[in-house]
């Protein structure tokens, strides 16, 4: 790593991130109809997009350590609605901020060695290239029975009623199966199951009465246990219902899926793929399926 | 290639060429052209067939396995197999030596040429499952002495059923036998492709040749010749695969499929009719002639499972164990032959996974062909079935720890032909099916294979795709899901047969 590769890493940002966003602005312009787009609350997400791609568009081209620092101040700006709006470029972004500041570090205790080793690889950004499966299981886990509260089911009941999550790696993949015997989903709600649209009445009062939310598991533990966090920001009230078409979002995002069966009466399994970032399938369009239907 | 052959032959095939093309059939273009080249002129040298099925082909041992809820295993008899593909030629031959015994051959065919022409003009009249069942409830009704008011000319239910069978049976036929002519004409000569097209023609003349049924004795004698029929045609769907294997080269995978899809489609159509009739004699408590109204699936799966394990065992020298588990005393109303038919399937290709997806990964390879000493049944991880039921159908997920599909060759599981047997003793090159006969315990047990229900147990690549026609047909599904790595999970949806099942057409 060296200032360089650090400025490379930032006009890339620096060309990249406009373009994003203009994507971003076109489908609102050209996919929703107008009323659409006109209803506050879109009109808000569609300023905030319009904005962020007006101040990364003038940006000159970066050429000195003082110029990147005054790039990277760009994202530390508070911008509570765009931060949420493109995960891309919070991802990308915080894979060159984390550098920029390890390089100013090193910088600031070597002053006259002009390149520092690169950092170790256990995270690039909010990447990590060393999550554990079965810890994220785990933790998954303890989130969900923490933000079930009193629907967790008691370990008796898990005893009889087994809810078993296998995992299995292929060269390109990691499979998380997730069977429970919990007596299936019903047939009304199952085509519905990850859809944006389709939510139950008194879910659908609830994410009227929300302001705002994250949308993250860290979220709805807070919200579960009201006491033990402080909040600046009001939380969402209830459950939303939009679990699981987010993650389904979530899931194709990087190239995996999310498929649901049911069985009547019995319970349900639920197949998760997620591809192994850094492979030579990341960038492959095509999401080869992991199930094929004889219909 | 025309310039290699001989003068008479060629002049023979320039004169058919220039003569006006008849509507006719390929079996009488290739009848003409064999009775007008010489006697003595080798016709595979002017086909340019390069192959003749191997003498290694010959002969099955007949296996006595157990029955599955009446349906037999496919029962082949020792004897030359191979004369089928010189049976074509030795009867042109013969006929030609005899120039009156040809002549009337050849009017025969014509007729019967012209009889498929005219019969596959007509439309099909579907057959809706309400209707299926009334007419069993009206046979079992008329058998117990019950009046009956279905039929409005007062016949008997069984008259009434097989007149509509008379009328029905040969349009589908002759519909097959259209579809038949329409293959590419290297595709209709393999030898096994001939003998099905051939069967089936000959049951449409049998079938057209019977006098009208008018009352019960007819219909005794209708039904008799129904059995024949339908004990003639049960290796249909072996003999045709073996036959499309061979011809991969001539024809695109998908025009194979979908001429396969539509063969096997309407042969169960077809048999679902004729067996349901034959069933309507001989009424059993709970069934509605072929339609088991209190099927048990778990029941069905045992009893399949024991039968593939014992094959399989012979095989490899060790299966996996079933785990059942759900809703086992669960019933649904079903044929119990397709049932088997897709079960069996399924479970042999989760056997087959898992006894070579462990050998791979304990290091204990040995090749396709081994009685592995040490290799005991409670190494092997066992294949989980379980068994749920909706309101209206029946679900059962049957899970194996075979290491799964790659995704890439996972789209091609429904095709026919596509296999991932390898070579090893088992060789699948174009030229046929031909084993080294080198070990005679791999003959063997290559033979015993070729056995059991629905057909060997691996390899021939017919199974999933068969097994989706299936279970299809009645409005159910077949998904199957692959954790490549660990194994598979495949979900079979089966729709109960009732009178509510109104959308569905035989």
């Amino acid at each position: 790593m060296s200032e360089h590769k650090l400025l490379k890493s930032a006009n890339y940002l620096r060309t990249e991130l406009p373009v994003r966003l203009a994507h971003r602005l076109r489908d609102l312009q050209t996919s929703l109809p107008y009323i659409a787009v006109a209803n506050p609350h879109l009109a808000a997400v569609y300023a905030d997009y319009w904005s962020a791609f007006n101040a990364f568009r003038v940006i000159k081209p970066i050429e000195t350590m003082a110029e990147n620092r005054a790039f990277c101040d760009l994202f530390a700006k508070p911008a509570p609605r765009t931060s949420h709006c493109d995960p891309t470029a919070r991802a990308g972004a915080s894979r060159h901020l984390s550098l920029s500041d390890a390089f100013t570090r090193h910088h600031r205790a070597h002053p006259n060695v002009a390149t520092m080793p690169d950092p170790a690889d256990d995270a690039i950004g909010i990447v990590r290239t060393d999550l554990s499966a079965k810890q994220c299981v785990e933790r998954a886990a303890t989130a969900a029975a923490a933000v079930n509260g009193g629907a967790t089911p008691t370990a008796a009941q898990l005893a009889a009623r087994p809810i078993t999550v296998t995992i299995c790696e292929g060269p390109a993949d990691v499979l998380f199966r997730i069977s429970d015997m919990g007596g299936g989903v019903p047939r009304n709600v199952l085509p519905y199951l990850f859809s944006f649209a389709h939510r139950a009445p008194a879910a659908r009062q609830q994410l009227a009465a929300t302001k705002f939310f994250t949308g993250t598991v860290q979220e709805q533990v807070r919200r579960a246990r009201p006491l033990e966090f402080s909040t600046r920001t009001p939380l969402p009230v209830g459950r939303l219902g939009l679990g699981c078409p987010l993650s389904k979002v979530y899931a194709e995002y990087w190239g995996g899926s999310l498929d649901v069966y049911a069985m009547d009466g019995y319970g349900t399994d639920a197949y998760l793929r997620v591809g192994r970032l850094g492979t030579a399938t990341e960038n492959v369009n095509v999401q080869a399926a992991i199930a094929v239907d004889a219909k | 290639m025309i310039g290699t052959v001989r003068p008479a032959v060629r002049d023979a095939a320039r004169n058919l060429h220039a003569s006006r093309p008849r509507p006719c059939a390929l079996g009488i273009l290739m009848h003409r052209t064999l009775t007008t080249t010489s006697a003595t002129n080798p016709p595979s040298r002017f086909y340019g067939l390069s192959h003749e099925v191997p003498a290694r082909a010959r002969g099955h041992l007949r296996l006595t396995g157990p029955t599955c809820n009446g349906m037999q295993p496919s029962s082949l008899v020792a004897g030359p197999r191979a004369g089928s593909a010189r049976v074509l030629y030795s009867t042109s031959a013969a006929a030609s030596s005899t120039a009156g015994a040809s002549g009337n051959a050849a009017a025969k065919r014509s007729q019967l040429h012209m009889l498929v022409q005219s019969l596959s003009a007509r439309p099909i009249t579907p057959v809706r499952i309400p209707d299926l069942l009334r007419i069993g409830q009206a046979a079992t009704a008329a058998a117990n002495g019950q009046p009956v008011h279905d039929d409005p000319f007062g016949q008997h239910p069984l008259v009434a059923n097989a007149q509509f069978l008379q009328r029905e049976l040969p349009v589908r036929l002759a519909l097959r036998c259209k579809a038949f002519q329409s293959l590419p004409f290297i595709v209709g000569l393999n030898p096994h492709i001939h003998k099905v097209y051939t069967l089936y023609l000959d049951s449409l003349e049998r079938l057209t040749s019977f006098r009208p049924v008018v009352n019960e004795d007819d219909e005794k004698e209708f039904t008799s010749m129904l059995t024949e029929l339908v004990e003639a045609h049960v290796d249909v769907i072996q003999t045709i695969s073996q036959g499309f294997l061979e011809s991969r080269d001539y024809m695109p995978a998908q025009e194979i499929g979908q001429f396969l899809d539509k063969l096997i489609g309407a042969r169960i159509g077809v048999r679902v009719l004729a067996e349901h009739h034959l069933a309507l004699h001989s009424p059993q408590p709970d069934f509605i002639g072929i339609v088991d109204t209190k099927l048990s699936p778990v029941s069905v799966a045992q009893h399949v499972y024991d039968y593939v394990r014992e094959v399989a065992q012979f095989h490899f020298g060790a299966a996996p164990a079933l785990q059942i588990d759900g809703m086992v005393d669960t019933t649904l109303a079903y044929i119990p032959v397709h049932l088997d038919y897709i079960l069996a399937e399924l479970f042999k290709n989760s056997i087959r996974a898992t006894v070579e997806h462990y050998e791979k990964t304990s290091g204990n390879g040995l090749g396709s062909l081994r009685l592995s000493a040490g290799l005991s049944d409670d190494d092997l991880p066992p294949i989980q079935l379980t068994v749920a039921r909706g309101p209206d159908d029946v679900v059962m997920r049957i899970r194996d720890q075979g290491g799964g599909i790659p995704y890439e060759d996972l789209q091609r599981v429904f095709e026919y032909s596509y296999t991932s047997v390898q070579g090893k003793g088992y060789n699948r090159s174009a030229t046929g099916v031909g084993a080294s006969t080198a070990d005679p315990q791999s003959a063997m047990s290559e033979m015993m294979m070729q056995s059991g229900i629905g057909g060997p147990i691996a390899g021939l690549g017919y199974g999933l795709g068969t097994a989706r026609v299936y279970s299809r047909y009645f409005d159910g599904s077949l998904t199957m899901i692959s954790l490549y790595g660990h194994g598979c999970d495949v979900f079979l949806r089966l729709k109960n047969i009732d009178m509510v099942s109104s959308d569905i057409k035989i």
